[in-house]
């Protein structure tokens, strides 16, 4: 089934290996290209100076920091960004609380559907 | 503090009978609430209260009031102590009357003069003093408990946000550790075993840290558990062997699932399977350039005719050495399988993760 997804870029920022992996399968499967997944922000940064993701999915835990800032990073850039998290919505700051947002452990269908309407409401 | 205060002019000879009283705003009527008495008045059972209204006009008044046979008053043959004189002496917190010092005397052997007046508008300054104190104390008091329960409140709410957290990221991995061991396995009794034995793994490493106090996990003890789990313990074939390593949770998820994946290999097709085979786990700590604590395991077996597959099993306990630990623990691994016995190698550093964080450059 094509759903418009198919070769759209997206970085995976996920500290656990089992979450990204569970990640990058639904994304490969629906046929999107996945940057990373990595680890921690420092190595998103990183990869964010030669590649050009058409969308992110962040954890916002990483380890002992948030991915708050890098979230501003991309937003600036136009990439749209879904949060994924284990905590509630009451532990999202202000700034955020517009933006999608995942709980854990989200399903495929969700992900795929949030990705969806994000990329889909981006203007070309 | 107020009972010394009327002990002690009950013992200096000033009064017969003295109390302090303080002002309980009642309904409409302003009440009095005694907290201190001594003297003649205290010996008797069921002493009467001294005359509101008397006291009453002490505080309205706002200044000490002398007072000749006031109430209560007892009829002949009453047992009672009948009062011959009264002094009220009001006192103040924060410029408000509060109270009232009351000496009576109760014959005529002892009346009030303008010399006990003097004495008593200081006498109830140590009054206003001692009410003073006990006020803040009892504010402090609420203040504290307050706190202490704002406090326990808060930190209530943060241990279900974190457990919350934990689970649901703890469902997340056994979602996909479920995905990936159907995936892999040749039929549903082989997905069931592999499954129900990774889901036991996870679990007892959380019975461990759910036990311990600081929330670290004992490398030995949770080696131990894993080998017990199966029926393996010490023995001329089996070494288990480091000094004592606390690791955090999320080490101890991983490298449990390792060890997991590993002992089950041994039963199948390795050294815990092959009589006269020999299994070697060991580790130390050693520091590297920045002088971070790294955590070297081996595990080695030897003496295994055939060269067991771990990991081909399914392919999962491979992707977990070589691949998950390094992702999330920014482990370096080795596995090999050759003639012998299965060898692999785990070196990661296990700063408690706040701590390893804190020493990062921040992120820009």
């Amino acid at each position: 089934m094509r759903n418009g997804l198919e070769g759209k870029r997206i970085l995976v920022v996920e500290d656990d290996y089992f979450i990204a992996a569970d990640l990058t399968r639904a994304l490969q499967r629906d046929q999107m290209v996945v940057i990373g997944p990595v680890a921690s922000v420092a190595v998103a940064n990183e990869t964010l100076t030669d590649q050009a993701p058409d969308a992110a999915i962040l954890d916002i835990e990483l380890g002992s920091k948030t991915s708050y800032r890098l979230a501003d990073r991309l937003l600036e850039k136009q990439v749209p960004v879904l949060f994924v998290t284990g905590y509630d919505g009451w532990h999202l700051p202000e700034p955020y609380l517009s933006q999608p947002r995942l709980t854990k452990p989200a399903g495929d269908k969700e992900l795929i559907s949030a990705l969806h309407a994000m990329i889909r409401s981006v203007p070309c | 503090m107020p009972q010394e205060l009327c002990d002690l002019l009950v013992g200096s000879d000033l009064a017969h009978s003295a109390g302090v009283s303080v002002v309980a705003e009642g309904d409409g009527a302003r009440e009095f609430r005694e907290i201190a008495l001594a003297g003649t008045w205290r010996r008797m059972r069921g002493a009467p209260s001294l005359d509101t209204q008397s006291c009453d006009r002490a505080i309205v008044q706002n200044r000490p009031l002398l007072l000749e046979q006031p109430g209560p008053y007892y009829s002949e043959g009453e047992d009672g102590a009948w009062v011959h004189q009264a002094l009220l002496i009001p006192f103040h917190h924060d410029a408000q009357p509060v109270g009232i010092v009351w000496l009576l005397s109760h014959d005529e052997r002892r009346a009030f003069d303008n010399e006990d007046l003097r004495l008593m508008g200081s006498l109830s300054r140590f009054a206003s003093a001692a009410h003073r104190l006990d006020a803040i104390s009892r504010e402090e008091r609420q203040h504290s408990f307050a706190q202490a329960a704002r406090q326990s409140m808060e930190r209530q709410r943060v241990l279900v946000a974190e457990l919350q957290h934990r689970v649901r990221n703890m469902l997340s991995i056994v979602r996909y550790v479920f995905s990936r061991t159907v995936d892999t396995s040749a039929n549903i009794e082989e997905a069931s075993m592999h499954f129900k034995g990774r889901l036991d793994a996870l679990a007892r490493t959380q019975v461990i840290v759910a036990q311990s106090p600081s929330g670290l996990v004992d490398l030995e003890v949770m080696i131990r558990d894993e080998l017990l789990g199966v029926g393996q313990g010490d023995g001329a074939t089996l070494i288990i062997d480091g000094p004592p390593v606390q690791i955090d949770t999320v080490a101890a998820e991983n490298i449990g699932l390792a060890i997991h994946e590993l002992t089950m290999n041994a039963i199948k097709f390795g050294a815990l399977r092959v009589p006269g085979a020999t299994l070697d786990i060991r580790w130390s700590v050693e520091m590297d350039k920045r002088a971070r604590p790294i955590l070297k395991l081996s595990w080695i077996e030897t003496g295994v005719p055939i060269v067991p597959v771990v990991g081909q099993r399914d392919g999962f306990g491979k992707e977990l050495i070589e691949k998950a630990l390094p992702y999330r623990l920014g482990a370096e691994t080795r596995l090999d399988i050759h003639g012998g016995g299965v060898r692999c190698f785990i070196s990661t550093p296990i700063e408690t993760r706040g701590t390893a964080a804190a020493m990062e450059a921040p992120d820009a």
